[in-house]
């Protein structure tokens, strides 16, 4: 203990001492540690998604691989009669949970006295229509009421804060809401708010799945032949029943409700794949939090090396010290423990300003990643071991070598201050980890300045239509008299330039495809054609170029089409021209294609240009996009909230402009970027303290050299040259190492995107001069005072 | 007390060898008090550390207490050190980062003695060299006697059997050194033996032997004259 003590009593002095290395050190660690402790965090999330359900390692999700001629198409979802055929085939299932999640639905609150107000509400994603099996399959809390509430139709169960928000204090409990202004449902259960950590987090309201199928045509119970991505089926097994066992059955079952079952393949995807699988809408790769957990390395471990570099500069200093405790009996394993326990000092001192930093922090990283991440000291046993391991971990790893170097002074050299850079494991030793650490910087760097060129290209390329000065209003109902009012009416607001109906804008989140039949073919194509419902302003108000033929006629319905150029190539047409008058159908319409327009993007840049026709059909209207003159926004958007308000006084106006909803479909690519900037700004920051410690390291053992050439005649440009050719030449070690990985990395990230950034050298040019700028700024000012020391001093003092 | 037969230490670089002690035959008796002379490089030093085992020898035997211990192991030869060797530098070597009470009663924790028992042997120590009034003090504050005082101290805090002492007066001005040489005096009176090596023959005839020493060997030993 009284050694123990000891020790402690000597760390914190020379600590103290030694100010600027400490802070330098801890700094440089509670980096390290902060990224470390934040991916820590965020992998931890992401891996416990839905992990909490009793029962979730009997959960499956019922998804849907479609092969349709050369497509291969995944889906959440299954067809509407799926779940009770699956129930009769299966009775072996524990429970079968039918659930259709919902999107941008207006709920209107209905006041128990007439003269109340009534509220509206535009939820984007947070209801679904859910069988009371649901909640048999997943974990909630029940704060009033139960789940078998849901059996009956137009029954609702709401999670408290919504409820809050709908009907404020008041309980909501036998409240009526109204949804799009057509069905009213009871509120008969309170929930308390879901966990974060649940790919249903957002689902808020719960409506009886009996009134989906009282609000919906009774016929999709018997269509086998579509299937929607939302309508999903949730089943749990029995203890022992594996889930190979009941998709040896789904072979029959497809026989026996497909036409064409060679088409339909169904499997069970297990709970815990629902979260990272993209083939099937899963929002986080597993891949990604890999490259995390890499990147978190990365800069824990560059963290250490900028440690063991300042630590082993450092340690002459201590040779006297460590001489003395020889002399007097210290053995090395204790002198080992000693140093030992000064690391573990400065990396506790590290691990407190991380949390501190992670804490403050954590709105923008749960802002930018859509997490819920909490740090909880108290509670939170996993965080808690995380933090023991940390300070173990980094304390052995950045430590260990350090003090395993002091502890191995000769007593004799030690005592006199004979210690040379040999016994400190010598400059190569050195040169090596800071190569280590800025070859990990500039890695960091080439990706931020791919992600960052690829993300502007993604913005600024051209979609192949005209996407500024656009706003987009929804469409509440196909109503012809309602539109036509809209289009009068906006059209006299000075500064509407134009405006058109349509599904949606030319890209958007709304997507539909369909099979179609061209000409004479006696059969339909082996590939889906995107289809987008529009008026006949819609080419010139999204500037979207004709390439052959004329544009649509006004009309209702769906008279002729248009086809893109892409449809033409997979229609196996040798020219668009040859497409002109040709019929062609969807939905079973037939008409003739009257036009072939210019292809245009109408999903993200990620993926590429789809075959894609055009035609009128109002009663698939469900958003009006309005071309504006920009200097006069303000009162535009006031005259269009009127006007729309006016005309559709029931629904729940919102606009967004064309360019900006674009944007959102980058926002995982500007997540990623605003990450890997935010880590290379951290590596390059470590990167730079490791330099430092090297140069404050190099000057002090050059002391002598310097101060003899200076007698010598040496100006202050060759000596700084001396420090000038070192780093500069550690630095392009670096780079050849870091160049090819960076490539690698990067050109494998690229791949994603069919339209990409080329990878070209000036990505590496930019590499190499940020570095040797930052370098420069780190390593000038030292050297400048060594070289400029009076030689009389560091000769003395020899 | 000390016995070496043929004692070597030979320091090899890529390119040269150099030897600093070249069979050396010594013998030291308990309760002696011997100087050791000689020009500078001639071996002295390193006879010190050799012979205080903080250094190894590349040859030779040396008998410490009837042991031979020139070829013991680090760990083997730390626990002989801690237990009966004290340590007097020229450049006193005290801890920087330690109070003066910290650096005494440093010794002691590597011999694991009690706490209690710690305080009682610092204080005493403290006070008779007086400079107890400095107990809190770090090292840099103190006058350079009082830091060999100090280090003095902390050499005999363990009760060691031999004091090894290199230049103890080396960088005092004469008072300090004069009353550094009289604290080493009486514990050689009391029975410690000492070992010093020194340049000025004033402080050498505060032993009862000179040893003088030139390119590594031993070449006059002669008693101090009160003792002839």
């Amino acid at each position: 203990m009284s050694m123990l003590r000891n020790f402690i009593t000597i760390a914190v002095r020379n600590l103290r001492h030694y100010r600027s290395y400490t802070l330098i050190n801890i700094a440089g660690l509670a980096l390290g540690i902060t990224c470390g402790l934040l991916i820590f965090l965020l992998i931890r999330f992401h891996l416990s998604v839905d992990t909490y359900h009793a029962q979730a390692k009997r959960i499956y999700r019922v998804v849907t691989d479609l092969h349709i001629g050369d497509d291969n198409i995944n889906m959440g979802g299954v067809p509407y009669p799926f779940g009770k055929a699956l129930r009769l085939d299966f009775p072996e299932i524990q429970s079968v949970a039918l659930t259709r999640f919902e999107s941008n639905n207006l709920i209107t609150t209905i006041p128990d006295a007439a003269d109340q107000p009534r509220k509206k509400f535009m939820l984007e994603r947070e209801m679904a229509f859910v069988e009371p099996e649901f909640f048999q399959t997943f974990d909630y809390t029940w704060l009033k009421g139960k789940p078998s509430a849901l059996k009956a139709p137009f029954e609702a169960v709401i999670t408290a804060p919504l409820a809050e928000k709908f009907f404020g204090t008041a309980d909501p409990i036998g409240k009526t809401i109204r949804l799009e202004n057509q069905h009213d449902f009871r509120i008969s259960g309170v929930l308390a708010k879901p966990a974060a950590n649940s790919e249903f987090h957002k689902t808020a309201l719960f409506l009886s799945y009996a009134s989906y199928l009282a609000i919906n045509n009774p016929d999709i119970m018997a269509e086998w032949g579509s299937i929607s991505g939302n309508h999903q089926c949730f089943v749990v097994l029995p203890e022992g029943l594996q889930p190979k066992q009941i998709e040896q059955g789904f072979p029959a079952f497809e026989k026996k409700y497909h036409e064409k079952s060679d088409e339909w393949s169904y499997k069970l995807q297990p709970l815990k794949d629902m979260h990272f699988n993209p083939d099937y809408g899963g929002d986080v790769p597993k891949t990604m939090l890999f490259a995390l957990a890499i990147v978190g390395l990365f800069l824990i471990g560059t963290a250490c090396i900028n440690f063991i570099n300042l630590a082993t500069a450092q340690a002459l200093n201590r040779s006297r010290e460590v001489g003395v405790r020889k002399v007097l009996g210290s053995s090395r394993w204790q002198l080992f423990n000693q140093f030992l326990l000064e690391t573990g000092l400065i990396t506790l001192a590290a691990l407190v300003v991380s949390i501190l930093l992670v804490s403050w922090a954590l709105p923008f990283v749960n802002d930018l990643t859509h997490s819920e991440l909490t740090v909880n000291l108290y509670s939170d046993a996993g965080l808690l071991l995380f933090l023991l391991v940390m300070l173990f971990g980094v304390t052995l790893l950045a430590g260990a070598y350090p003090a395993f170097i002091l502890a191995g002074f000769k007593p004799v050299q030690a005592i006199k201050g004979k210690i040379n850079t040999q016994t400190l494991g010598g400059y190569s030793l050195r040169r090596g980890l800071v190569v280590t650490q800025f070859v990990i910087c500039q890695i960091m760097i080439i990706a931020a300045i791919v992600i960052s060129g690829q993300m502007d290209y993604l913005k600024n390329a051209s979609l192949g239509f005209n996407k500024d000065a656009i706003v987009m209003l929804p469409v509440p109902n196909p109503e012809k008299s309602n539109m036509e009012a809209l289009r009068q009416q906006l059209l006299r607001v000075p500064g509407v330039q134009q405006l058109s109906f349509a599904c949606d804008a030319p890209a958007g989140d709304s997507q539909n495809s369909a099979n179609c039949r061209f000409d004479t073919r006696q059969e339909d194509e082996p590939w889906y054609i995107n289809t987008r419902p529009c008026d006949e302003a819609f080419l010139s108000t999204f500037g979207i170029e004709l390439v052959a033929g004329r544009n649509l006629q006004p009309g209702d319905t769906i008279r002729e089409y248009l086809i893109n150029e892409a449809a033409v190539e997979k229609l196996g047409l040798k020219s668009p021209e040859e497409a002109l008058g040709k019929s062609f159908a969807i939905w079973g319409k037939e008409a003739p294609i009257v036009g072939v327009i210019r292809n245009f993007h109408n999903r993200s840049l990620r993926e590429t240009v789809e075959p894609t026709v055009l035609m009128t059909s109002r009663e698939r209207y469900a958003a009006c996009g309005v071309k504006i003159d920009l200097s006069n926004t303000p009162h535009i958007l006031a005259a269009v909230d009127r006007i729309w308000n006016d005309v559709y006084p029931d629904a729940f106006y919102s606009y967004a402009f064309l360019d900006d909803k674009i944007a959102r479909f980058y926002e995982i690519e500007h997540a990623l970027l605003s990450m890997t900037k935010g880590f290379c700004a951290i590596a390059l920051f470590i990167g730079c303290l490791g330099l430092f410690g090297l140069v404050s390291f190099m000057t002090a053992r050059k002391r002598k050299e310097i101060g003899v050439r200076k007698v010598l005649g040496a100006t202050v440009a060759q000596i700084l040259q001396l420090f000038g050719k070192e780093f500069f030449r550690l630095i392009l070690i670096a780079f050849v190492l870091a160049a090819p990985l960076g490539w690698l990395a990067m050109s494998a990230w690229l791949q994603d995107y069919p339209y990409r950034i080329p990878l070209g050298a000036g990505v590496f040019l930019a590499t190499i001069g940020a570095t040797c700028l930052v370098a420069l700024l780190t390593v000038g000012a030292q050297s400048l005072k060594a070289a400029r020391s009076n030689p009389a001093n560091s000769l003395r003092s020899e | 007390m000390i016995k070496t037969t043929n004692l070597s230490k030979v320091y090899r670089t890529e390119e040269v060898e150099t030897t600093a002690l070249n069979e050396v035959d010594l013998e030291i008796k308990e309760g002696e008090f011997v100087s050791v002379m000689g020009p500078s490089g001639c071996g002295k030093s390193t006879l010190l550390n050799v012979l205080g085992m903080i250094d190894s020898p590349s040859g030779g035997d040396y008998h410490f207490m009837g042991e031979e211990v020139g070829r013991l192991s680090e760990r083997k030869r730390s626990n002989v050190r801690k237990h009966n060797l004290g340590f007097v530098f020229q450049s006193f070597n005290l801890i920087d980062e330690l109070t003066v009470y910290e650096n005494v009663e440093l010794p002691m924790l590597y011999t694991k003695v009690p706490a209690a028992e710690r305080k009682q042997r610092v204080e005493e120590l403290l006070e008779g060299m007086n400079i107890m009034h400095r107990r809190n003090h770090f090292p840099q504050q103190l006058s350079g006697g009082q830091q060999q005082r100090v280090a003095v101290a902390r050499a005999i805090v363990n009760r060691p059997k031999l004091i090894l002492a290199d230049e103890p007066t080396g960088n005092l001005d004469s008072a300090n050194g004069d009353e550094v040489m009289k604290i080493l005096s009486q514990l050689n009176s009391e029975g410690t033996t000492i070992l010093m090596v020194t340049h000025s023959q004033y402080c050498a005839e505060f032993g009862n032997r000179i040893i003088r020493m030139l390119d590594g060997q031993v070449v006059t030993e002669n008693l101090v004259k009160q003792y002839l």
